[in-house]
């Protein structure tokens, strides 16, 4: 048997995880068939010669295509500087706004200002220059209302579930809109504020594990307690 | 002011003024994940040492020209707090400070996949919060936990332990009083599973056999050391780890 | 930061390097044991009770000795002062800058010193002209003039040839503790000569005394200070690489053996 470690053990880098001919998912380096973790993970056994490293930490690294939720924090001549929860900062060209080729406005901060908060999508990014956003297309802009809650982006994936069952289920039970950024933020609207509450409540506990078997019955397990204690608007 | 007197640091039997045998290492304990804002952070009482490490990390590099195209930086700053030495020392940061923060950060780096996270810094604070000898390797072992504590990719831990030479013979991890009134100090790190040196430094007198001796001990201890980092970083988190089983699930 | 034009390394240049050490060859011709040219001449500033200017190829660095009478350290009453700095100033490297000392003028002083102070090179205990109340202090301060390389041990064996040529006045002591500094000279009290010796690695090779290029391609570097028992007095990895244990005692080895002949080039030890 290739692999050397357990479902449920934490790996501390450079740990050996398994030795021979075996697929390792997750952060891992081989030398000579035998694999080792590169960071702090839990590692999961998910068959007899596969094994899925799952980090504990991980910083958002942008990914072009990846929908983020950034917030801006500086303004240049031709750009917007946005903060995107990751070790690189983002900038959003002023082209970057409108569908169509607008007069260049002299005062930025009147279409963006210090502080707001935008949903965009990564334009482009190798690790040469800092990443570029967009927000031309649908779905994408400004944020007015609602709330925000930072997740580690290592939970995104659970956060949405496989083909969105998790964030969906949220979505449909509690009647809000959830915008589930890459980099861990993840924006929450409702008209019901309560349901809105409930909705983050619920996410940030989903969050709480290092692992979880069925991140879909745990949110339906959570929304149902919230809501009978909290006693919130619902159409099941 | 007291005058450091000679004092005979090895009793009849060959054991240390502290009960300790010549190979044998104080008290370890560490503890990871013990600060909120910090990425990683990581805790250590080695004997009478208490040192507290913080990284932060990958994130942007101030000033950006700083930053290296196709790495990232590696910072570290080593400092004493006033009140952890018996005479005050002063804030601002001294010599050996300086140069210990060098040496730390060198003995940290080889461990780390540096390639990774290019144009970022990881920083590494250590804070020693009380010393009696051998601060500089007991921090480079609770460095390398706060680390792996932030995610940081690496490709081995790095444990350090510190070998003295007292009334003549060689002495593991050196106290405070052994390291004053001995006569000579060797800190070494090592990666423990690749087995490789990271900082070696030196001061007294020691010969070719001794070198060659104080190697074979701090590679012993320093696997000791690694046991103890592992189950740190394990207790932290596997709190936290729900029963598993082996199903097809999304992390 | 502009220093980037001067240290990056194109990698066919750093494959060169490394195949021709594969056959043995260095950049300069040199085999892996071989130091370059060194140069030493001592004397050469009045001002100074000792002086040394030293050369190793085209590395060269200057060192002076100042004494002056002071109070010594509370915790060593009856003994003198030894004080090491070191300036890596921007005449010898287009990467030093002006400014405050930073990690690597500390370390490169701080190692001398070691070295220095561990073998007991300055008879420290000789300088307490009245215990706990008047010492000399003796500052020795370095600096490379020009950087292709191993500042290191260019730069000890400018601090131990300018320490042990170094002249200070006589004393006697008038009344009960009133020190009378005279005109006539006495050798600085010296009882042993470090040499140091840096040996770096490039992938598995260990080649001694590393020109400029040669350290911007090395993995790490290790130098030891050697006494005239062939004892070790102050042992200082640096560097981003590593070391197997093997490679350390390699690396002991070779600085054990060219020690004599480095320690050669110092001036004699005065009587």
């Amino acid at each position: 048997m290739p692999i050397r470690v357990s479902s449920g053990q934490v790996v501390v880098p450079g740990e050996l995880v398994a030795e021979g001919k075996c697929e390792i998912l997750g952060p891992h380096f081989s030398h000579n068939r035998r694999h080792y973790a590169k960071v702090l993970s839990v590692a999961v056994v998910e068959k007899a010669k596969r094994l899925r490293l799952i980090p504990l930490k991980k910083s958002y690294v942008p990914v072009e295509g990846d929908v983020v939720i950034g917030k801006v924090v500086d303004i240049g001549p031709t750009a917007w500087v946005v903060d995107i929860n990751s070790p690189y900062t983002a900038l959003l060209q002023v082209s970057e706004v409108f569908p169509r080729p607008t007069m260049l406005q002299r005062d930025l901060s009147r279409i963006l200002n210090v502080g707001d908060l935008i949903i965009a999508k990564i334009l482009s990014f190798d690790f040469t220059h800092d990443p570029l956003l967009t927000i031309k297309e649908s779905k994408l802009g400004k944020v007015g209302k609602g709330l925000l809650v930072e997740v580690p982006p290592s939970r995104v994936s659970r956060i949405i579930g496989r083909r969105g069952q998790v964030v969906n289920t949220i979505k449909e039970t509690l009647k809000v809109e959830v915008v589930v950024g890459r980099n861990g933020r993840v924006l929450v609207v409702g008209r019901e504020s309560e349901n809105e509450a409930i909705a983050v409540y619920v996410i940030k506990r989903l969050c709480e594990e290092a692992y979880l078997k069925n991140p879909v019955l745990t949110a339906k397990r959570l929304i149902e307690e919230a809501l009978r204690s909290e006693g919130g608007v619902v159409a099941w | 002011m007291v005058e450091a007197k000679r004092v005979k640091l090895l009793d009849e039997n060959g054991r240390r003024l502290d009960g300790r045998r010549l190979d044998e290492l104080r008290s370890c304990r560490i503890e990871a994940g013990v600060l909120k804002n910090a990425n990683g952070s990581a805790y250590i009482e080695l004997g009478r040492n208490k040192i507290l490490v913080a990284v932060y990390g990958p994130r942007e590099v101030h000033p950006r020209h700083e930053a290296m195209p196709d790495r990232m930086l590696l910072r570290c700053r080593y400092s004493m707090l006033p009140f952890s030495v018996p005479d005050r020392k002063t804030p601002s940061p001294s010599r050996r400070e300086v140069e210990l923060s060098k040496v730390i950060r060198e003995a940290l780096e080889p461990a780390i996949f540096v390639e990774e996270f290019p144009r970022t810094t990881v920083d590494v604070y250590i804070e020693v919060i009380e010393a009696d000898g051998s601060t500089r390797v007991t921090s480079i072992t609770a460095a390398a936990v706060a680390l792996a504590d932030a995610g940081i990719p690496m490709r081995d831990l790095v444990a350090a332990v510190s070998v003295g030479k007292i009334d003549g013979v060689l002495a593991l991890d050196v106290n405070g009083l052994e390291d004053q009134c001995g006569e000579g100090d060797m800190p070494i790190a090592m990666m423990p599973r690749l087995g490789e040196i990271t900082l070696i430094q030196s001061d007294g007198l020691f010969t070719r056999e001794e070198v060659i001796e104080a190697l074979e001990m701090a590679r012993k201890a320093i696997q000791e050391l690694y046991k103890e980092q592992k189950r740190a970083l394990r207790e932290k988190y596997s709190k936290i780890v729900e029963e598993v089983e082996s199903e097809e699930v999304i992390g | 930061m502009s220093e980037r034009i001067y240290t990056i390394v194109p990698t066919p240049r750093r494959e060169a390097i490394l195949s021709m050490l594969k056959r043995g060859e260095r950049v300069d011709g040199r085999k892996p044991d071989e130091y370059r040219e060194i140069t030493v001449e001592t004397g050469i500033v009045g001002n100074a009770e000792g002086s040394a200017r030293v050369s190793i190829g085209h590395t060269k660095v200057i060192a002076g000795v100042k004494v002056s009478m002071g109070t010594p350290f509370s915790d060593a009453p009856d003994k003198g002062v030894q004080i090491v700095y070191a300036e890596l100033i921007p005449m010898a490297s287009p990467i030093f800058e002006p400014g405050p000392p930073d990690e690597n003028d500390v370390e490169l002083a701080r190692v001398v010193d070691r070295g220095l102070r561990s073998s007991s090179t300055i008879k420290l205990e000789d300088l307490a002209v009245v215990p706990g109340r008047h010492v000399w202090r003796v500052f020795i301060d370095i600096y490379p003039l020009d950087h292709d390389g191993n500042l290191f041990d260019a730069s000890g064996l400018a601090a131990v040839a300018a320490v042990l040529t170094a002249k200070i006045p006589k004393t006697s002591i008038s009344g009960e503790s009133t020190v009378v500094v005279e005109e006539e000279k006495v050798p600085l009290p010296v009882g042993n000569a470090p040499v140091f010796v840096t040996v770096a690695k490039m992938g598995d090779i260990l080649v001694v005394d590393p020109c400029y290029e040669e350290e911007l391609v090395m993995d790490a570097r290790i130098t030891f200070a050697i006494d005239k028992e062939d004892r070790v007095c102050a042992t200082q990895k640096g560097g981003r690489g590593s070391f197997k244990p093997e490679e350390v005692i390699r690396a002991l080895d070779m600085a054990l053996s060219l020690a004599p002949e480095l320690r050669k080039k110092l001036p004699s030890t005065p009587i």
